[in-house]
Parts: C-alpha cells; sequence; structure tokens
C-alpha cells in the first residue's frame, strides 16, 4: 500500500477540511510534518487508526478508546470540539491509496443520525465507512465487508505497531533486549514474520489425516463381515469423537479464563497504582533529599554572602576610588621621573660651568665662555623653576599615604555582586518550589499506597492466580484430551494399515486412502519446514537489523551488528564479537533496527508513520535516522516536532527526496493549521 | 523487501521435490494449501479452513489417482 492523500474533516483539533498529498513524482511518496508539540501531530497518526480500524486507541492505556464527540477538547474527542452541539456536525477521514497496481479511496465518518438535531451524544452520530477500488468502473468497485478487506489485504490491526508508531513506543522494543520473560510482542513478532503458518497447518492437516483416516476405517470396517471389529471400530471413533468435543470444551474455557485473566492484568495496569506510586515514592525520596541538599548549599552560599553584604553595596563607589588611586599614583609616578631628569640636568650643567669632564662621555672640557656661562645660569634657573613646580604637585600624596589608602580601599572591596546574590537566592528559591512540588507529589502518591487500595490489589492478584491456576488445569486437561485423540488415531490407522498395498481396494477406499497419505506427508513437511523457515526468517531479520542499526548508529565504528536469538532476544554486539550492554540511545537505535527489519521482512507493504521519530534518540543519532529511511525506497511519514528537527532544516536536507512536506500551526482559536512547504515534487 | 510468502515457498520447495507423494503433485495445488493459511492466519476460521484443505486433498488424491490410471 502507497498512501497518496490524506483528507481529514473536523478531525481532532482540524477545524474544516485540511488536505496532506503525498503522491510526488518519479516514486517520490514520503514526507515531513512539521508541527510543535498538542499542534496536531498525533492527531494526524491517530488518523490512520481510525480510518483502518475505525477507532483510537488511546495512548498508554490498553483497550481504552478515544470518545467519539465531547465538548472538552481535554478529554481528545475524535470529533473537532468547535462542532460539538451544532447542527450536522459530522467528521471524517479520507485515505487515497495504491495497492496492487489499483487506486483506492478509503472514507470513514461518524455522520448526523439527523441533519437537523444538535450534535451531542453519541447516538446523534452514525458511523459510516465505504471503500472504493478507484480502477474499477460501475458497482463492482465498491467493496464489501471493508473492515474485513483491510484487515486480510493490508493490514492486521494487531500488527499496525510495527508500521504505525512513535517515538514513545520504542521503549517497548527496548524490552526485547532488556526482558527475558516472553513478552507479546515475541509472540506479534512470530506473526509478522508468518511463522504461525507452518504450525497450523501442520495441525490442520494433522486432523484432515484423522478425519480421512477415519472415513477409510468404516469403508474398510463396513466391508468387513466382522461385527465384533465393526463394534470396536465405532466404539473408538465415539471415544475420539467425545474426547474431541471435550477438547473444543476446554479450549473454548480456557479462552475465557485468558479473556478474564487480560480483564484483571489490565486492571492491575491501568488501576492499581501502588507499583507506580512506590517507583515514583522512591524517586522522590531521591528528589527531597536533593532539593533539601541544595537549599541547605543555597543557604549557606546567601549566609557567607550576606555577612559582606554593605560591601557589595558600597562596592561601586570603592571600586571607582580604587581607580582614581591608580590614575594618581601613575601621574606621581611620572612626575618623580621628571624631577630627576631635571636634577640631572642641573648637574650636568653645573659641572659644564667648573669646567668637568662630561658626566656621560668623561671628556674633558675647556672652561665655557662668559657667555656660555651666562646662557647656562638662565638655563639653571628655568630648570629649578621647573622642578619647584613639579615639586608642589608631587607632595601629596606621599608613598606611604598612597599604600594606606589603597590598602585601606582594598579591604572595603567585595568580588560578590548584587547579581550573584541575586542569582543564589533565585536558586534559593527554584530548590524550594521543587522541594515543595516533590512533597506535595509525595503525598499524593501515598494515597495510592492505602490499606483499601492494598486489600483491592491483593483480591485481584489473588483472583489472578485463581485464574492462571485454572488455565494450567485447563492445559493439563487439553494434554490428557490431545494423548486420547492422538492415541485413538493411532488405533484407528491399524484398521487401515491393512489396506495399503491391497490391491481390492474399492475407488472411494483408494482415494480415501490417498487422501490420508497426501495430508501425512503435507503436515510432515510442515513440521520439518517449521524450523527451516524460522531460522531463514531470524536470520533475514537480524542481517537486516544489523545492516540498519550499523548504518543509523553514533556509535557504529564500535559495533559489529545485533543478534537475534530464536526467542528474539536482542542483543547488540560489539566488535570484539561480545554483548554490549549499550547506552539508553543505542538500546532506541536497536528498536528501530528491529521494527524497519521485521516490516521489511513482513512481506506487508505499508508506508512507517512514525510519530516525535526523536524520543529519547540523540541528535546524531536521530539525523542518521531521517537520512537512513529518506533514502530507503519505503514510504516513511515523519512527524517531528521543533526540538527533533528545525522546517527550515528538514526541508534544505532532506525537500528534494520528500514528495511533500507541511508545518502545522495554531490560529487564534486553537484549531490547527496545515501549512505546505515543499510541494514542488507533487504531481500536478 | 523480504516476501515472507515467497520464503514460505522457498522452505518448502525441496522438501515437496524429496517426498515421493508430494512430488507427484501439482506445486500449484500445495501452493493454494498455503495461501489459504496466510489469508486466514489473522482471521482464524476453524470448520472454513477444516473443509477446504479435505476438499483440496480430496482433489488432489483424485488427480494423483486419475494420473496414476493414465500411465
Amino acid at each position: 500500500m502507497k498512501l497518496t492523500k490524506l483528507v481529514l474533516f473536523n478531525w481532532q483539533g482540524y477545524h474544516g477540511k485540511k488536505e496532506f498529498n503525498f503522491d510526488g513524482e518519479n516514486g517520490k511518496s514520503s514526507s515531513f510534518i512539521y508541527a510543535q508539540n498538542t499542534y496536531g501531530k498525533s492527531a494526524f497518526w491517530e488518523a490512520f487508526h481510525f480510518a483502518l480500524y475505525g477507532r483510537v486507541e488511546i495512548r498508554r492505556l490498553r483497550n481504552t478508546y478515544r470518545p467519539v464527540l465531547g465538548r472538552e477538547s481535554a478529554l481528545a474527542p475524535m470529533m473537532n470540539t468547535d462542532i460539538y452541539g451544532t447542527s450536522g456536525a459530522t467528521f471524517y477521514v479520507e485515505l487515497f491509496f495504491t495497492h496492487k497496481s489499483s487506486e483506492y479511496r478509503l472514507y470513514r465518518a461518524f455522520k448526523p443520525r439527523y441533519e437537523t438535531s444538535p450534535v451531542r451524544a453519541v447516538n446523534d452520530l452514525i458511523p459510516d465507512v465505504s471503500l472504493e477500488n478507484l480502477s474499477v468502473l460501475g458497482g463492482d468497485r465498491y467493496i464489501a465487508n471493508e473492515d474485513r478487506w483491510i484487515e486480510e489485504n493490508l493490514l492486521p490491526n494487531r500488527l499496525a505497531k510495527f508500521f504505525l508508531f512513535d517515538g514513545e513506543r520504542l521503549e517497548e522494543y527496548e524490552d526485547l533486549m532488556r526482558k527475558d520473560e516472553d513478552i507479546d510482542l515475541r509472540n506479534d513478532i512470530r506473526d509478522i514474520i508468518r511463522t504461525p503458518i507452518f504450525k497450523e497447518g501442520n495441525r490442520i492437516l494433522k486432523s484432515s489425516e484423522a478425519r480421512f483416516g477415519v472415513k477409510e476405517g468404516h469403508e474398510i470396517v463396513g466391508q468387513d463381515k466382522d461385527k465384533k471389529l465393526r463394534l470396536e471400530f465405532d466404539k473408538l471413533t465415539k471415544e475420539i469423537d467425545e474426547a474431541r468435543t471435550s477438547k473444543e470444551k476446554v479450549d473454548k474455557e480456557k479462552e475465557g479464563f485468558k479473556k478474564e485473566l487480560d480483564t484483571l492484568e489490565n486492571w492491575l495496569i491501568n488501576e492499581d497504582k501502588t507499583k507506580e506510586a512506590s517507583i515514583k515514592l522512591e524517586a522522590l525520596k531521591t528528589e527531597i533529599s536533593d532539593a533539601t541538599e541544595a537549599i541547605k548549599g543555597f543557604k549557606e552560599d546567601i549566609q557567607r554572602e550576606m555577612k559582606d553584604a554593605w560591601k557589595v553595596l558600597i562596592a561601586p563607589i570603592v571600586n571607582e576610588s580604587l581607580e582614581k588611586l591608580e590614575v594618581e599614583s601613575e601621574s606621581q609616578k611620572a612626575l618623580h621621573g621628571d624631577m630627576a631628569l631635571i636634577k640631572k640636568e642641573i648637574k650636568n650643567l653645573e659641572h659644564e660651568v667648573e669646567g668637568d669632564p662630561c658626566d656621560t662621555c668623561k671628556r674633558v672640557r675647556e672652561s665655557p665662555s662668559k657667555e656660555r656661562k651666562k646662557e647656562i645660569d638662565g638655563i639653571v634657573l628655568g630648570l629649578k623653576k621647573e622642578f619647584d613646580d613639579k615639586k608642589k604637585h608631587a607632595k601629596y600624596p606621599t608613598p606611604e599615604e598612597f599604600f594606606i589608602k589603597s590598602n585601606g580601599l582594598k579591604n572595603l572591596k567585595s568580588d560578590s555582586t548584587l547579581d550573584i546574590l541575586c542569582l543564589k537566592e533565585e536558586k534559593l528559591i527554584i530548590a524550594k518550589t521543587k522541594l515543595r512540588k516533590a512533597e506535595n507529589n509525595q503525598k499524593e502518591q501515598r494515597k495510592y499506597i492505602t490499606d483499601e487500595q492494598n486489600e483491592k490489589v491483593k483480591n485481584v492478584v489473588k483472583d489472578k492466580t485463581d485464574i492462571e491456576n485454572k488455565i494450567q488445569s485447563c492445559n493439563e486437561d487439553l494434554s490428557i484430551l490431545k494423548a486420547t485423540i492422538e492415541g485413538g488415531n493411532i488405533h484407528l490407522r491399524s484398521f487401515t494399515e491393512n489396506s495399503d498395498g491391497n490391491k481390492n481396494l474399492t475407488k472411494k477406499m483408494m482415494k480415501l486412502q490417498t487422501s490420508r497419505k497426501i495430508a501425512n506427508a503435507l503436515s510432515e513437511i510442515f513440521n520439518t519446514a517449521l524450523e527451516n523457515f524460522s531460522e531463514t526468517m531470524r536470520f533475514n531479520v537480524e542481517k537486516r537489523a544489523s545492516e540498519t542499526f550499523l548504518e543509523i548508529s553514533n556509535n557504529r565504528s564500535n559495533y559489529k551488528g545485533l543478534k537475534i536469538t530464536k526467542d528474539y532476544a536482542i542483543s547488540i554486539i560489539n566488535k570484539k564479537g561480545r554483548k554490549d550492554i549499550g547506552s539508553q540511545g543505542q538500546s532506541m537505535v536497536m528498536a528501530y533496527s528491529i521494527i524497519e527489519a521485521l516490516s521489511s521482512c513482513s512481506g506487508f507493504e505499508f508506508p512507517m508513520i512514525i510519530d516525535t521519530p526523536g524520543r529519547s534518540l540523540s541528535r546524531s543519532n536521530m539525523t542518521h535516522v531521517f537520512d537512513y529511511m529518506t533514502n530507503s525506497d519505503r514510504q516513511v511519514i515523519f512527524l517531528p516536532n521543533d526540538l527533533e528537527l528545525d522546517p527550515d532544516e528538514g526541508d534544505k536536507r532532506y525537500g528534494k527526496l520528500m514528495a511533500s512536506t507541511y508545518e502545522l500551526g495554531k490560529d487564534e482559536n486553537d484549531r490547527t493549521l496545515v501549512m505546505p512547504r515543499c510541494t514542488e515534487n507533487l504531481r500536478l | 523487501m523480504i516476501d515472507a510468502k515467497q520464503e514460505i515457498l522457498n522452505t518448502i520447495k525441496p522438501l515437496i521435490e524429496k517426498n515421493k507423494i508430494l512430488q507427484q503433485l501439482e506445486h500449484e495445488d500445495i501452493l493454494e494449501i498455503i495461501e489459504h493459511l496466510l489469508e486466514y492466519q489473522f482471521k482464524p476460521n476453524e470448520k472454513k479452513t477444516k473443509s477446504f484443505i479435505d476438499e483440496k486433498i480430496s482433489e488432489m488424491a483424485t488427480n494423483m489417482l486419475k494420473n496414476e490410471v493414465i500411465e
């Protein structure tokens, strides 16, 4: 099946008619639907469940389905809440797809029972479904018994989880690696790779062999004149029949017990919050202790800071004074430097007057002339005046005063600022809020561990054990009955064995004998083939999953692939050929690889529609998943949120490979808006 | 894409060819049985499957006996 178009009308948050087109040129059929959380991604994803199977299971609540309509959107009804109570309110999901070279239209709706009455209750609506083969003309285009056709030709409901899944479900697949017990998922895996065909085939062929044997026996005994033999044969067939009837009865009984057990288990999962509450309480205990510890730390910090808080307040003035002092100090240094130079210059000139040798080059000088002496006197006078001026400015502060002032200011200085104090105060408030929340949560969780609740759980667990015992007793009865039937059949065969090779058989007897032999041969090859087939399929899934895993893992250089056991327990194998526990992220990559491999090996051609694909995946692993899937031949519709893939980045990277991309938004009335982005690859 | 149905046939074919009785039968008849089992895997109908298989096997036996007479 390849999806070409989806039309939503008044479906959940989508008000009115909204269309998504996936019919791209050159076989392009994949798409990205970008949206922030709560903008309509899951409603889009759930539309497929509704269109195909007529109902939508609420996530995490097994066997609990979305209400058809409701006034409040908090209930998440299927019908858009804005049309609740209006006359003629209706909603539908319409799927257009190609399947085995034909084009189809599947339309599923809830229509108003009366066009003029307001729709307020489920009874005001009637379900409507129609499936058309658009490639056929005339009345034959309408396919009767649509639901059955979908189950038989498209995808059985129970296997939808391998094709329509959201990031949250990945954890369930992760259990394949972590849990040893035989979980339901393992049975579903056996179903999707079709191993039950052999088991079931073998069983039915064996029973067919027995039926032909009985008929043959009747024929042989009927011809025999030995009355005693005939009576013995009749008695035996009657016993086998009785055993079969009893077996059917016990089978039915067992089925009933199993259903009861399912109900109790569901109750324990959905209603019994004791276990969950205990786990939560344990986590809350740590949370409370962490928050208390953090509060203590922040308080100590703040107390320390508060001791010198006054310094924080005058810090700007102190810092300014210190800066000024620094400037002053520099200017004093410069003045003293200048004064030293002047002093030296005066001394030089005085030596010149005396006729002493030059201070710098030690050259002997003659006594200066009168004019020169006069000139020198003038220069010296000027320099002394300049010296005195500078000295006047260099008097204060003295170096000692500098030292005292500077030390005083440094003592007043604080490294802390008001911002730091505020930040710590803010953190303290956050920690306090966290603590309060955790304490309230703790109180809430403790409610679930009341004596009354414990008593209820105890009773359900007791009932569950009783039913499990009853099932066990049914199993024992069944094995006795099975042995009786098998033994009876072996005994019956002794009546027909003599007929093998007998040339005087009637045509009817020969036909029955041949039929029995064919049924026996077929049942034997079904039995032999089961193991070979399971192994072949296990190998195929392992190979495909390993290839996918090595393509999308961001740690691929350290891994060799995945190992899948006969019981579908899965492990990551490192380069040394050993089992690797792997991080949470790698487990999720493994889950993706398994889903992809199973859906590829199932023989079902169905698109993969993935909601919040990046849940529990790191950024690089997620990019690898997008890269890998968008480059495959499969039709994939990704529904990433804004944190998982930015629409601009997504279009830039994958737009060319997609049939189309869309972005979901919200209008002022909280209705989902559908905004086409890349549509140039769509067929006109 | 690996086709599970094709894999089933690939597994069964060599076994049929080795079996003295089954090698005399038309592969298509056996294929019909497999297709029926595949079709009813997810909507089990014991009564229908039993009667289909009994009828099919009878038909196969008739054809086999006819062929034996001709030979």
